[in-house]
């Protein structure tokens, strides 16, 4: 398995398959000699959804800090994980899409897509995605070093259409799984709420639900389900 | 080319004559009448020579002429590799033979859904895998205030029939690799029933449940999985539509009511209409046509699974054939009715013929020359 992940890295990094944008600079494209993609994309929305925009753990790099050139990226697994950086709010339409290898230390510079969109640093999203297990498996990014040890994370969802509430439950199959409804969730499209998941000590899977009602029909959204992989999962 | 031909011939015509008038005279010198034997033996030999030469270039001629013959024989009988099409068809059933993998977008199910020939159940309700095991259950009935079915995943090489009735819409998946995988999320007052076991009561989930369906083991992913079977209740306005499918085959076929029980299988086509805008044929399908595609490549496929199913579908087809009653025939143009339709290629055709005519016309002005 070991020397699969490692072919794996030496291959060719491959972009998400997003339609690089035609009016705006940078587009999305794969940045030379490094296993990362970075720009601006064009976006359909088609039926209602709810997605995971960010997935951190552990406090963030001061927000004035003039001097931040680059972020210490760390996701703490064993598996070869994507990285996925976009802004937290609707738009625009910018991301990162770059290679990290668990329980290494990416060095990413922020300055470039925060000047390009004229966001703040903490109106992005981190995602560490790994191709694992029948869901979409999720590793919590730390930002800083001492986030690295944080037992909670912080997921930040965002609804496509408005919604009248936003109910969650982090479970591990088989057992117990009580719904949280989260505190003033009626969003409206494309707002975004932040849920405080607390990780398991044993730092093996926990599997996520996020349930939303629309607000025009009162029918539920299909459901955002995630599993957040941690760094014993895979041992027995 | 006969110019040079006939003054030979007239010189040995001379020669002969010459030699028959000295032949008459007895006096005349032996050695003379040898020379002119000689001289017209020569001639003799030239004539000969200049035939067999106007006899090869006649030969000549003809390999052209030749040659188009058998390039039009052959565009005429072989078919184009691929036809562009586009088709509407209505029909009960489409069977859709998918050789990638591919997965079935969310469908709201208006009523009941039934899943039939799972292997495995896994939900976050612990109760429902413990009540599925109990049951060995392979077969499912959901109904609840909001159901969905949330995805479908077909591995490759799976055929999926669509079957569209008055009020269900059948889908029946039939797949060569594991596993296929059901996606299922329910929500409000739910009463399921598994296997052929009683309705459980009647659950509430205020905020939903989800149920994995599996079909086969993922872990095996080289072994058959049973056949599935997924029924979804409908309304009487609403009809279920597939997009994005990416069928590489595509039959028309369905079990019908026959003589003695045993039930006999059928065309499901309706009607329809089939375009070729390679050589702007329209092909009208009606009831009982059978149609087969092979090798397709999908532009576009979308299917409303309504009452007749309408299947809207356009790209190209390797292979093409439509049998009406005892008549098949291949819907593929052959290559020659390909170019015919195609002015870009009658250009070419044209400018090739100028071309071998003005070679023509150069080879027979050196061939006059004498060499």
């Amino acid at each position: 398995l070991l020397f699969a992940s490692a072919t794996c890295g030496a291959q060719a990094f491959e972009c998400a398959p997003l339609k690089p944008s035609t009016s705006r600079a940078p587009a999305y494209r794969p940045v030379p000699d490094q296993a990362r993609c970075e720009g601006f994309f064009d976006r359909r929305v088609s039926q209602p959804f709810i997605e995971l925009v960010s997935l951190t753990r552990g406090p963030w790099p001061a927000a004035g800090d003039a001097t931040l050139s680059a972020l210490e990226i760390h996701a703490d697994t064993r598996s070869q994980i994507r990285l996925v950086v976009q802004p937290q709010r609707s738009g625009p339409f910018y991301r990162v899409d770059a290679a990290l290898l668990g329980q290494q230390v990416l060095l990413w510079d922020p300055t470039p897509m925060l000047g390009a969109t004229g966001l703040r640093l903490s109106d992005l999203g981190f995602l560490a995605l790994t191709g694992s297990t029948p869901l979409p498996g999720v590793v919590p990014v730390a930002l800083t070093a001492s986030g690295r040890q944080a037992r909670r994370a912080d997921a930040v969802v965002r609804v496509s259409v408005p919604v009248t509430s936003v109910a969650w439950r982090a479970y591990r199959l088989g057992a117990e799984a009580a719904w949280t409804e989260a505190p003033n969730s009626q969003l409206f499209a494309w707002q975004r709420i932040t849920l405080p998941i607390d990780l398991p000590p044993d730092g093996k899977e926990l599997r996520v639900d996020v349930q939303a009602v629309a607000a025009s029909d009162g029918r539920a959204l299909p459901m955002l389900r995630l599993a957040i992989v941690g760094p014993n999962v895979g041992t027995p | 080319m006969s110019e040079p031909l006939s003054r030979w011939r007239e010189l040995r015509d001379l020669a002969a004559a010459r030699l028959a008038s000295r032949l008459e005279h007895d006096d005349a010198p032996l050695a003379e009448l040898r020379e002119l034997q000689e001289r017209l033996s020569m001639l003799d030999a030239t004539v000969a020579d200049q035939m067999a030469r106007a006899h090869r270039h006649r030969g000549m001629s003809v390999w052209p002429v030749l040659l188009v013959a058998t390039v039009l024989l052959v565009a005429a009988t072989v078919p184009v590799r691929s036809v562009p099409l586009s088709l509407e068809v209505r029909a009960s059933a489409i069977t859709f033979g998918l050789a990638d993998e591919s997965t079935l977008a969310s469908q709201s199910v208006d009523g009941e859904l039934r899943i039939d020939g799972f292997t495995s159940l896994e939900s976050a309700d612990a109760a429902l895998v413990a009540a599925a095991a109990q049951e060995r259950a392979d077969r499912i009935a959901i109904r609840a205030a909001e159901t969905r079915l949330r995805s479908l995943a077909l591995p490759a090489g799976t055929q999926l029939t669509i079957r569209g009735r008055l009020d269900t819409t059948e889908l029946q998946v039939e797949s060569v690799r594991s596993p296929v995988v059901a996606e299922v999320e329910v929500r409000g007052h739910t009463t399921l029933r598994m296997g052929d076991g009683v309705p459980t009561p009647a659950r509430a989930f205020p905020h939903g449940e989800w149920l994995r369906l599996n079909v086969g083991d993922a872990a095996h992913p080289e072994r058959v999985p049973p056949p599935m079977l997924v029924s979804l209740s409908r309304g009487n306005d609403s009809a279920p539509q597939f997009s994005g499918l990416r069928p590489a085959t595509l039959r028309f076929a369905e079990r019908r009511e026959g003589a003695g029980a045993v039930a006999i299988v059928d065309s499901s086509i309706a009607g329809g209409t089939l375009t070729l805008p390679a050589t702007s044929d329209q092909v009208t399908l009606s009831a009982g046509d059978w149609l087969e595609f092979d090798g397709l490549v999908v532009e576009r496929c979308e299917v409303v699974a309504g009452v007749p199913m309408m299947l809207k579908l356009s790209g190209s087809a390797r292979s093409a054939r439509l049998r009406v009653g005892e008549f098949e025939r291949s819907l593929k143009p052959s290559i020659l009715e390909y170019v015919s339709r195609h002015h870009l290629v009658s250009l070419l055709w044209g400018s090739a013929a100028v071309l071998w005519g003005a070679l023509a016309w150069i080879r027979r002005q050196f061939a006059g020359a004498p060499l």
